[in-house]
C-alpha cells in the first residue's frame, strides 16, 4: 500500500482540522492505506485534542487499527467508548463483542451481544453474528443451557446460516 | 448523542435511498444546504458501505445537529457547535456522516470477523480456551474438518439377484467449505451363477471416492454423495472341462444418499447407494466346435444398509 497521504504542518484552525480528517477518510477508505490514515489521525489528535469531531476521529482510528490487524489496541479504544446511541451501534457492539470474546472476556462479550440483540437493531447479517457470538461466549462462560438455547434459536432463524452446520454439530454433541 | 425525532420522515424516504450509494441528505437550512453537504460528502464517500443510510441536518442557535439513520437502526443525532461559515458547516456535516455511516464492507469498524467457530463441545468443555482469531470477512470462517472412520453392512440388489456387502470407509467432512470427501471399500460376498456346462463364482470388491455434500443439517443429517468407483472383478470357474480364474479392473460410478445422526463423536447412518458399471462384462464358456456361452454381469446395483462411524479428529 502506498503511504503517500502525509499532512503538511498547518495552523490549528477548524477548517484545517476538517481537511485533515477528510484526508484520513480518503486514505483509509479510498486509498486503503490504513497505516497512513492512522498517522494522519494521530497528527489530528495532537493538533486538535479537543476537536468537536473527536468522536469521529476515534471511530476512524478504530477502523484503521482493525484494518491493520491491531485488534488489542482497537479493543482498548472500543472499551473506552460508549456505544449506546451511536450510529450503527449494533454493529459496533457485535465487533466489540467479538474482540472481547477473542480476549476471553466472555461476560463482557455477552453484554455486547445482548445489546446488539435486545433491541433487534442492525441488519440480519449482524444479528446472525451477534446470536452466534453470544452462543459461543455463553458456552465458554459455562452457561451451557443458555448457549444451547442460542444455538437452537440460531438454527431456527438461520437454518442455512454461515454457522448452521457448526451449531448443529455442537447441539448434537451436547445431547 | 440523543435519539432523533425524524424517524417517521426518514422512514418515508427510506426507499428512495439506494443501498451502496452516498446517503440521502436533507437539511432544514441553507447554511449548510443539503446540496453543499452532498457535494462534500461525494468526495469522502467510499461507496463500500453495504447498508443504506440517510442524514438530516438541523441548525439551531449555536449548534448544528446531524441526524443519522442507518439500515435497521433508529435515528441517532450528533450535535456540533456551529461554525461561522456555511462551507465549514457543510464540511463538518459531511465528515460526521462519512465517519459514522460509511465503512468497509467487511464491517463497520474494519475487517473483523464474527466470533469464529468455537473449538468446544458444549457438554464437555468448561475451562476457557482461546477462541480462534477473527478472520477476514466476508468469506465464511473455516470450519474444522472432521475425520471419521466407519463400517457398515449392506444388502445389494441387481439383475442377478441379491447379495451382502461389508463396507468400510474413511471420510473428511467439510474439507472444502461444506463439501467433504469419502473413500469407501466394499467387499461383497462371492456369488455364483450357471454358465453353460459349469458354474462361475465371482465377486467384485469396490473402492469408491465420493464428494459428500450435506443437504440438510440438524438433529438428522442428510448427505448426498457422488464419485468414481473402481471395481476388481474376480471370476473362478468350476465344473468345466478346463477351469480358469481371471481378474479384471473396471471403472464405474457411485451415487448415494445418507441419513445420519451424530452424537458425541459417533454417527449412525443409513445408506442408499447406486453403482453403475458403464462397460459390459461377461463370463464366457468356450465349448470346442460350438458357439461360446456368455453370461452378462450386472451393470447396475442398488445397495441399502446401516452402519456407524467414529470421529478420530
Amino acid at each position: 500500500m502506498a503511504r503517500s497521504s502525509r499532512v503538511a504542518p498547518a495552523p490549528a484552525s477548524a477548517s484545517n482540522g476538517q481537511a485533515i480528517l477528510g484526508q484520513a477518510i480518503n486514505s483509509l477508505r479510498n486509498n486503503h492505506d490504513a497505516a497512513g490514515a492512522l498517522d494522519i489521525l494521530t497528527r489530528h489528535a495532537a493538533l486538535f485534542p479537543h476537536s468537536p469531531l473527536a468522536a469521529e476521529r476515534s471511530v476512524l482510528e478504530i477502523e484503521a487499527l482493525l484494518a491493520l490487524g491491531r485488534r488489542d489496541e482497537a479493543l482498548a479504544r472500543l472499551d473506552g467508548m460508549s456505544l449506546d446511541n451511536t450510529p450503527r451501534g449494533a454493529e459496533r457492539h457485535v465487533v466489540r463483542g467479538e474482540l472481547r470474546a477473542r480476549a476471553q472476556r466472555w461476560r463482557d462479550a455477552i453484554a455486547d451481544f445482548d445489546q446488539a440483540l435486545t433491541h433487534a437493531n442492525g441488519t440480519k447479517a449482524w444479528q446472525e453474528r451477534a446470536l452466534w457470538g453470544r452462543a459461543v461466549a455463553r458456552a465458554r462462560a459455562g452457561d451451557e443451557a443458555a448457549a444451547r438455547a442460542d444455538l437452537q434459536t440460531y438454527l431456527r432463524l438461520y437454518p442455512k446460516g454461515r454457522f448452521a452446520s457448526e451449531a448443529a454439530r455442537l447441539l448434537a454433541a451436547a445431547e | 448523542m440523543k435519539s432523533a425525532s425524524f424517524v417517521v420522515v426518514a422512514s418515508a424516504l427510506w426507499l428512495a435511498a439506494p443501498a451502496l450509494a452516498a446517503p440521502l441528505v436533507t437539511s432544514d437550512s441553507d447554511c449548510p444546504s443539503a446540496a453543499d453537504v452532498t457535494t462534500r460528502l461525494a468526495g469522502l464517500w467510499s461507496g463500500n458501505s453495504s447498508a443504506s443510510a440517510m442524514a438530516h441536518i438541523r441548525v439551531e442557535v449555536g449548534q448544528m445537529t446531524v441526524d443519522l439513520v442507518s439500515e435497521s437502526e433508529p435515528a441517532v443525532s450528533r450535535t456540533l457547535p456551529t461554525e461561522a461559515d456555511c462551507e465549514s458547516r457543510a464540511q463538518a456535516a459531511a465528515l460526521v456522516i462519512a465517519a459514522w455511516l460509511d465503512s468497509r464492507p467487511s464491517g463497520p469498524l474494519g475487517e473483523v470477523e464474527p466470533a469464529a467457530a468455537p473449538p468446544f463441545e458444549l457438554a464437555t468443555v468448561r475451562a476457557p480456551t482461546p477462541i480462534a482469531s477473527p478472520l477476514p470477512s466476508p468469506p465464511p470462517p473455516p470450519l474444522p474438518s472432521r475425520f471419521f472412520l466407519g463400517v457398515g453392512g449392506l444388502a445389494s440388489l441387481d439383475s442377478r439377484g441379491g447379495g451382502a456387502i461389508l463396507s468400510t470407509e474413511a471420510a473428511w467432512l467439510r474439507l472444502v467449505g461444506r463439501v467433504g470427501l469419502g473413500v469407501g471399500l466394499s467387499f461383497p460376498l462371492p456369488r455364483e451363477m450357471a454358465v453353460g456346462q459349469g458354474k462361475a463364482r465371482w465377486w467384485r470388491p469396490v473402492v469408491a471416492l465420493a464428494l459428500r455434500i450435506p443437504l440438510a443439517e440438524g438433529t438428522w443429517i442428510v448427505e448426498g454423495g457422488i464419485g468414481p468407483a473402481l471395481g476388481l472383478l474376480v471370476v473362478a470357474g468350476s465344473g468345466f472341462s478346463q477351469n480358469h480364474t481371471d481378474a479384471v479392473a473396471s471403472w464405474g460410478a457411485t451415487v448415494g444418499f445418507r441419513l445420519a445422526r451424530r452424537s458425541r463423536g459417533r454417527t449412525t447412518w443409513a445408506d442408499l447407494r447406486g453403482l453403475l458399471w458403464p462397460a459390459a462384462q461377461n463370463i464366457r464358456n468356450d465349448v470346442p466346435g460350438s458357439v461360446p456361452h456368455l453370461e452378462a454381469l450386472p451393470r447396475i446395483e442398488a445397495q441399502l444398509g446401516l452402519g456407524f462411524s467414529f470421529a478420530l479428529l
